[in-house]
Formats: C-alpha cells, sequence, structure tokens
C-alpha cells in the first residue's frame, strides 16, 4: 500500500510512517513558495530524499516525471497541510490571510492537481479539517475560512473523481482533540483504519472526530 | 417614522446586488453600492438619483484591499457610519478541475474568498464603533454540494461559512447581526454563465422539486429579511434558498 502525506512537518506524519512500511511524504523548505522534495520513509527510518520540486517555478514537472519513471501509483493521498495563526479579524493582515489562503488551499489545489494521476482507481483522498470550519471557534479567522472551503473542495473532488471510483473525504478534528495527550495517536489510528479497511460507500463526507465537543 | 438605514452594497450594479440596491432605495434608504465596472454604476447611479432616491456609486476592485478601506472610509466621511452590509460580488466558471488553471482557481478565490474577507475587515471595525448593524453574505449552495459552477466557485463559497462563523464568533456581543444567503440556481447573469441553453436550463429546472428557478426577488426578500430587526434572534445561520434541491433530491 502507497500512502502519501502532502506535509512531512504536521504533527501526525511522524505517527503514520510509523504505522506504514512504506511512506511517501513532501517535504517543504520553502512552504510559501512551494518548494521542498518528495522523500520516503520505509519502516520508520530515517527519509531518503527522492527528488525537489519548485511548484510555481516548474509546476510539479519534476514530480510528475519521477512519478512516471518509477510506474508510481498511491492508494491513499493524506493532505495534512495547514496553517494556524489564532489571529482574530482585526488581528490579521491582508500578507497573513494571503499566506493562510496559500497553504490551506492554494497548496493543496495545486498538489491535488498534480497527483490525481498518479492515485490508483479506488485510491482515496483524505484531508485534515478542523471543527472551527463549522464553529468559527479557533478566534482564527483564516484557518475558519479556509478549513470551510477545503471541506467544499473534497466535496466537489468526491463528485469529479467519482468516475475513476476515487473517493474524498475530511476528518474534522476539534482543537481539543489535538491537545489531549493521547489526541495525535487517536486521529492516526482513525487515519490507518481508514487507509487499511477502506470504507467504498463513504464519499463526500466530513467524518469528525472531537469527543462529542460540538454538540454543545 | 423610522430612520433611513445606511446600506453599503458590495456588487451592487448587477444581479442580486443591484436587486437589493433597488429594494433598498424604495425603502428610501440611503444606498452606496460598488462595482468594478464603473460604466454601468455610474449610469445606474444617474437612473437612480434621477428617480429622487439617495444612490451613490463607488468604483471598487474588491481583491484590492486599498479600494476597499477607500470605499469604507467614504462611507463613513458621507453618512457617518454603515447600518447594513451586503457582500455579494462574485464570479464564476464552469470547469472541471484538471481544466481550471492557478490563475483561474486564485482569481475566484480572490474576488469571492478575499475580496468578502477584505470588506468585513474594512468594515466591521466602522460598525462596532456605531454599536454593530446588520451584515448579510450572499453565498451559494454549491458550497454545501462541491457543485455548480466548478470545485474553485464551490471552495470560494465554502470559506465564506467559516469566516462567516468566526466573525459571529468574534463580534456578536458587539452588535453585528451576520448571517448568509445561500441561492441555488437563482435567475440571475450568473446563470445565463452556467447554463447558457434552453436545453440545459429545462433540464437543471428538473432537478429543483418545486420546478422553477428562484427568482431576484425571493433573493431580496431573504436578505432584507437577515438585514432587519425582524430576524436579530437568527445569528451566524446559512439561510438555502434552493427550492428543496440540496436536501430534497
Amino acid at each position: 500500500m502507497n500512502i502519501l502525506l502532502f506535509d512531512s512537518s504536521h504533527q501526525i506524519s511522524g505517527v503514520l510512517t510509523e504505522y506504514f512500511p512504506s511512506v511517501y511524504a513532501l517535504h517543504f523548505t520553502d512552504k510559501l513558495n512551494g518548494k521542498g522534495c518528495l522523500s520516503q520513509y520505509v519502516s520508520g527510518q530515517d527519509p531518503e530524499q527522492l527528488i525537489t520540486f519548485d511548484l510555481l517555478d516548474d509546476g510539479a514537472s519534476s514530480i510528475e516525471s519521477w512519478l512516471n519513471e518509477h510506474h508510481m501509483t498511491f492508494d491513499a493521498v493524506i493532505n495534512n497541510l495547514e496553517q494556524w495563526s489564532g489571529r482574530t479579524l482585526t488581528e490579521t493582515s491582508v500578507e497573513q490571510w494571503q499566506e493562510s489562503l496559500f497553504i490551506n488551499l492554494h497548496l493543496p489545489f495545486l498538489l491535488v492537481k498534480a497527483f490525481i494521476p498518479y492515485v490508483s482507481d479506488k485510491g482515496q483522498l483524505i484531508h485534515i479539517s478542523s471543527t472551527a470550519a463549522v464553529s468559527g471557534e479557533t478566534g482564527d479567522v483564516s484557518y475558519a475560512s479556509h478549513k470551510s472551503g477545503l471541506e467544499a473542495f473534497s466535496k466537489g473532488l468526491s463528485r469529479e473523481l467519482s468516475k475513476r471510483k476515487i473517493r474524498s473525504n475530511v476528518i474534522s478534528i476539534s482543537p481539543a482533540c489535538w491537545e489531549k495527550p493521547d489526541g495525535v495517536r487517536q486521529i492516526a489510528q482513525l487515519l490507518n483504519q481508514t487507509c487499511h479497511e477502506p470504507i467504498r460507500f463513504l464519499n463526500g463526507q466530513v467524518i469528525t472526530l472531537d469527543n462529542g465537543e460540538t454538540l454543545s | 417614522m423610522t430612520r433611513a438605514s445606511v446600506v453599503l452594497i458590495i456588487g451592487g450594479a448587477a444581479g442580486i446586488g443591484k436587486a437589493v440596491a433597488e429594494s433598498r432605495l424604495k425603502k428610501n434608504d440611503k444606498v452606496i453600492f460598488t462595482d468594478i465596472n464603473a460604466e454601468v454604476g455610474n449610469q445606474l447611479m444617474k437612473e437612480w438619483r434621477s428617480q429622487d432616491y439617495e444612490a451613490t456609486f463607488l468604483r471598487q476592485n474588491v481583491t484590492s484591499w486599498q479600494d476597499t478601506e477607500a470605499v469604507v472610509a467614504k462611507t463613513v466621511a458621507l453618512y457617518g457610519r454603515i447600518d447594513v452590509l451586503i457582500i455579494s460580488a462574485g464570479v464564476t466558471s464552469q470547469k472541471r478541475l484538471e481544466d481550471i488553471s492557478e490563475k483561474e482557481w486564485r482569481f475566484t478565490l480572490d474576488v469571492n474568498l478575499t475580496g468578502l474577507f477584505y470588506n468585513l475587515k474594512a468594515a466591521i471595525p466602522e460598525m462596532v464603533k456605531h454599536y454593530g448593524g446588520d451584515i448579510v453574505i450572499v453565498g451559494s449552495g454549491s458550497a454545501i454540494t462541491g457543485s455548480g459552477g466548478g470545485i474553485h466557485y464551490a471552495v470560494s463559497k465554502g470559506g465564506a461559512f467559516g469566516l462567516m462563523r468566526a466573525i459571529a464568533n468574534e463580534y456578536s456581543d458587539q452588535g453585528i447581526h451576520i448571517n448568509l444567503v445561500a441561492p441555488r440556481v437563482i435567475e440571475t447573469e450568473m446563470l445565463d454563465v452556467l447554463y447558457p441553453t434552453m436545453e440545459a436550463k429545462g433540464a437543471l429546472r428538473q432537478k429543483i422539486p418545486v420546478r422553477t428557478f428562484g427568482t431576484l426577488a425571493d433573493t431580496t426578500s431573504a436578505i432584507n429579511f437577515l438585514a432587519s430587526e425582524d430576524s436579530r434572534y437568527i445569528q451566524a445561520q446559512i439561510l438555502l434558498l434552493d427550492g428543496g434541491r440540496t436536501y430534497l433530491t
């Protein structure tokens, strides 16, 4: 099973590389300019760098060449790119809004477009979102907005990719879940389960992991 | 006799924004409306003023923070306050994911989502100075379904949901009354862009349980209700105007 993570620096990435014998992950050296490398983690060992990329300058051509050359396909792509700043409306500058927009929405768009041809038929996309998309509760207007945009993105993808039976779902996590002692591991377990035992009828949905907090 | 409201309508020279502007002028409100198309906007202002309505047009590119700040500053300079803010500016193009270029993606999100953020960021501090006011965002049912207008359009309108809720969290206790209308298949210029032929429109109509498209009057009524005291206990909600299409089919 080939798994691709969009961001190796995200807090769930370390746990996921332990769960799967082989994980491919993007490591960004300059996220705001779309520069980084594609690496492979084998059995939780240090990653091996496979190819560098510059999404804004050369599109995804270096990645595509490498994937074609190695006949790569992915069974699951996990979009765990995100940026949270905790800034309110008045605290958020125009530049900070643009940064959040780029990381939370533009980069996932560019990467989904680049990698979709390499996702196997009946494969899946999983996007990490937040309950802030619905409740706006984090106090970060950019994050709440861009996560709700991401959820619409996933729904659109689920429709457009259904011809290839590729599914797209969202796992929405409450801010408190990330902070609990075993929170990251529980999130990773849900992703592990979703990847290992795919539910074919689950498509275009938002799965909420919040310990019941949103019931209030 | 109630005081005339100062109503700022972003994207008020066409479609839903224009219809709302006309309805507010008929209530004798003071309407400032903006659009990127200065020719159409100035012509409308002339027409409305000839009917003795208090209408002011300001050209605005919603993707420009400077333009947006200037619109709010001029409105406050003119009337001293903003009572009602309606944000209706938007663009769409029906395309599949593989056909959406990075440029088109960015443009759609810049107009529909960043433009929304700029207008809220510029106007809310002024509204709060005068004990708040009513804000209605014109969203879209596309954000709920992920369809209609292309995935870039759905994403840009989806982003409005979280932004609206975050602002409600921050400003509900400062008099900001904010909601979102989500029209789906309303007879506007945008519907003609998405469904250009009679056949396409006919097929679409069959998917709507009430078998008719929504009208500008339907949308205007909903917006004016949300921008009024009558809806004061409705806060941070998404009002779907879709003839039952989203949940009944």
